[in-house]
């Protein structure tokens, strides 16, 4: 839009943009040139392994082919949508049939061994605790949500919105859509998820930043290389996303690492002072697939989100 | 929606049988064949599964229409229509198996064996349209523009990169007062430009309430553009380049029945249900297309380009095209397989990029066009400012002829931002709730 355009071209033109979110003292970037498209394709990030380490991996962030394939066997009749047990309620839960869902069928690879969380730092494998702020934030936003579940479509998820969803950033194994294509060309870097269909444009090198008052949805990322790794540091969201309890303040470092043919290692860090008491560092292989994206649809067919809302007023009557 | 589509394959169907009526008492001729009977009988083939006949007339009239599409096979196999007769011969036996068995499931009602024959059914299509359509899947249909000089045989590395604007002032058809002129001058393309910039100023405060309240958005909100399409040196009279005289060519008699059949639904039907409101309000689809063409903002155009892709990144919906480039001519997905954007597949004509894109849904309509539209856009790098954008409409059952559009675009060095409008679209939600309130109001 016009107006806004034309707010970040005068802001640039007064230096106003330069520096007001930029790195802290980085180096200048090497030139940036992309090591022979090493990043290139499609890759599937879906996996069994969860966010946080579950309780019964106890301090054991790596563990046997053997061991991951018992946690998986249990995990996938646990969570299978095709089961007809556990008395109405559960069963219309499971309305979607398992059919619909591509969550992977295996724990993360790593040295050999199967990953138990996807988060490697804290060692623990959990996320670090809120900061007070952050748990008062959470807490009210909780209370709001109670008192005002669906007054207007903002009080429900972005998902339910078809706003946003796991394709972040940062990318998370989510029920399906779990893939990602990867393109290099002169000087950008795009990644195209098939969730959402969002194309990030990253740009390479240092170019300035718009006002720090410029929030997008997707953060304003910037690409740089660190030998064979794509570095991207995104900053400058939205209040409106909420990662695990990030807030606009959020700055989200990811790392793309080709580690051979079918494997593409990437790698998160979540650096929110005002959200977490220290910050946080998430590691998930990417694998090589020969699948095509396919177009992407939500709003078209997103019944749901005025069913709830029309539900509600009935039950205001 | 489901009504519409319903009413159009009766119609259609009406059509169909009306035709094969008279087909017998005059030779038709390959076109009205492919227009009038296969298109559409193939149509209802390949959407069996989402416009399944519901009753015994429509399972009739799909019967009917298998029949026709048999007897058109058929027709294709005389010795007067066979060109290099074995080829011919071959690809038209196709045809001949995919629509005899066709016939068949119709008759017993067999959708699961319907929805199987789609790819035999496609093949016939492609197989044939690969060795007899001319320039099928690799054409440069209708390019208009010699202006551009083809200097180079190998396509210049990262050519068409860069941040595109494509608005202007130049009509899509040409105006009355240019009738017979397919250019200006350059006295007049200033004199154009500024009486155009002037009558669209929303800032302008109308006499009449009710013009002063439609023109409530202020004109800081607009980025329509403020110059004629200009091409080395030569100012447009219109963006419609072919055919001479700049309009767009007649809707088929069937096209204009289903544009008509649905107009009729949308007065029926203006707000009964979110379907029945535009793509426009409803954030499906914009100018960003495909194809591309000027809108009141947002017009912009962001390319990246590598040997075997290329991306189109419009701002407007923040649409993502990934278009493979082909050195050698690929095939499109099934025909079953229907997108928004459709499906691209480019490649290198000199230094023009060809995107050639086929599989739309019937959900998008550009000015008339249906799922049949084979849509050829080309990319040109004119001068060092200058991005020459052209596309053709290809659709048989849609326009009498096909046509063609030249929209220059120029070089930006704006950023493109980042896009809403369903974060925002209070006004859906209004206009369904409006339409509530008045039938209560009604009753």
């Amino acid at each position: 839009v016009r107006g806004v355009a034309l707010a970040i071209v005068g802001a640039w033109a007064l230096g106003l943009g330069t520096g007001s979110i930029g790195a802290q003292g980085r180096a200048p970037s090497p030139t940036p040139q992309a090591p022979a498209r090493s990043l290139e394709g499609i890759w599937s990030f879906s996996t069994l392994t969860p966010l946080e380490r579950p309780a019964e991996f106890g301090d054991r962030a790596l563990v046997s082919d053997a061991e991951a394939a018992a946690w998986v066997k249990q995990n996938l009749e646990r969570n299978n949508r095709d089961r007809r047990d556990g008395g109405a309620e559960v069963d219309v839960g499971r309305a979607v049939n398992d059919y619909w869902f591509e969550r992977g069928t295996e724990l993360a690879a790593r040295d050999g061994r199967r990953m138990t969380s996807l988060i490697v730092d804290p060692p623990d494998g959990r996320l670090p605790a809120l900061t007070t702020n952050a748990r008062a934030t959470l807490a009210a936003r909780a209370a709001d949500n109670r008192a005002h579940p669906a007054d207007g479509p903002e009080n429900r998820s972005l998902q339910e919105r078809c706003l946003s969803f796991n394709a972040g950033p940062p990318m998370l194994p989510g029920p399906y859509n779990n893939y990602v294509q990867i393109l290099q060309f002169p000087g950008y870097v795009i990644i195209f998820t098939e969730m959402i269909h969002d194309a990030r444009v990253v740009p390479i090198g240092d170019r300035p930043r718009p006002p720090a008052s410029v929030r997008r949805w997707l953060g304003e990322p910037r690409g740089r290389w660190e030998g064979p790794t794509l570095v991207v540091e995104s900053a400058q969201f939205t209040a409106n996303t909420n990662l695990r309890g990030a807030d606009e303040h959020m700055r989200l470092t990811e790392r793309f690492t080709r580690i051979d043919d079918k494997i593409l290692l990437y790698e998160f860090t979540v650096d929110d002072p005002t959200a977490f008491t220290r910050p946080w560092r998430a590691m998930l292989p990417m694998r090589r697939t020969t699948d095509r994206l396919f177009e992407y649809a939500c709003h078209e067919g997103n019944y749901a989100l005025p069913d709830i809302l029309r539900g509600a007023r009935y039950q205001e009557k | 929606m489901r009504k519409a589509a319903l009413v159009t394959t009766i119609v259609v169907s009406g059509v169909v049988s009306g035709l094969s009526r008279t087909s017998s008492a005059q030779p038709q001729t390959m076109s009205d064949l492919m227009v009038q009977t296969i298109y559409p009988a193939s149509d209802a083939i390949f959407y069996i599964e989402t416009r399944t006949p519901a009753n015994d007339a429509e399972w009739a009239a799909l019967a009917g229409q298998t029949e026709a599409l048999a007897a058109a096979a058929d027709e294709l196999m005389r010795p007067n229509r066979a060109r290099a007769r074995e080829q011919w011969l071959a690809d038209g036996r196709l045809l001949v198996n995919a629509s005899g068995a066709a016939v068949a499931a119709a008759k017993a009602r067999d959708v699961p064996t319907l929805a199987s024959l789609n790819d035999a059914l496609y093949q016939s299509c492609v197989q044939c349209h690969q060795h007899y359509r001319p320039g099928y899947g690799t054409r440069a249909v209708g390019s208009q523009q010699s202006a551009v000089p083809a200097a180079s045989r190998q396509p210049p590395a990262g050519s068409l990169e860069g941040t595109w604007n494509f608005s202007t002032v130049t009509p899509l058809e040409r105006p009355a007062e240019f009738a017979g002129r397919a250019t200006m001058s350059d006295a007049e393309a200033r004199a154009y430009a500024a009486r155009v910039v002037d009558q669209r100023n929303f800032d302008r405060r109308p006499e009449s309430r009710e013009a002063d309240v439609a023109g409530a958005y202020n004109d800081a909100w607009y980025d329509r553009g403020v110059a004629v399409a200009t091409v080395a040196g030569r100012h447009q009279t219109s963006l419609v380049v072919d055919p001479p005289d700049g309009r767009i060519p007649a809707q088929t008699p069937q096209a204009q029945q289903r544009i008509a059949a649905r107009a009729a639904d949308r007065r029926q039907h203006p707000s009964d249900d979110p379907e029945d409101r535009s793509l426009g309000e409803r954030c499906l689809s914009f100018n960003a297309g495909p194809p591309m063409l000027t809108g009141p903002y947002n017009n912009y155009l962001q390319i990246f380009q590598q040997e075997a892709t290329v991306i189109l990144f419009n701002e407007m919906i923040h649409d993502a095209r990934v278009v493979p480039i082909d050195a050698t001519p690929q095939p499109h997905a099934p025909a079953a397989i229907r997108r928004w954007q459709g499906d691209s597949r480019a490649h290198w004509e000199g230094a023009t990029l060809v995107v050639d894109t086929t599989n739309f849904t019937d959900k998008t309509s550009f000015r008339g066009t249906d799922g049949n539209l084979h849509l050829v856009e080309r990319f040109t790098r004119a001068d060092a400012n200058t991005l020459l954008y052209e596309f053709t409409i290809d659709d048989p059952t849609a326009f009498t002829r096909p046509w063609t559009v030249s929209l220059p675009m120029t070089r930006s060095t704006d950023q493109v931002y980042e896009y809403a409008c369903h974060e925002g679209n209070y006004a859906l939600g209004n206009i369904l709730r409006g339409a509530r309130d008045e039938e209560r109001r009604q009753k």
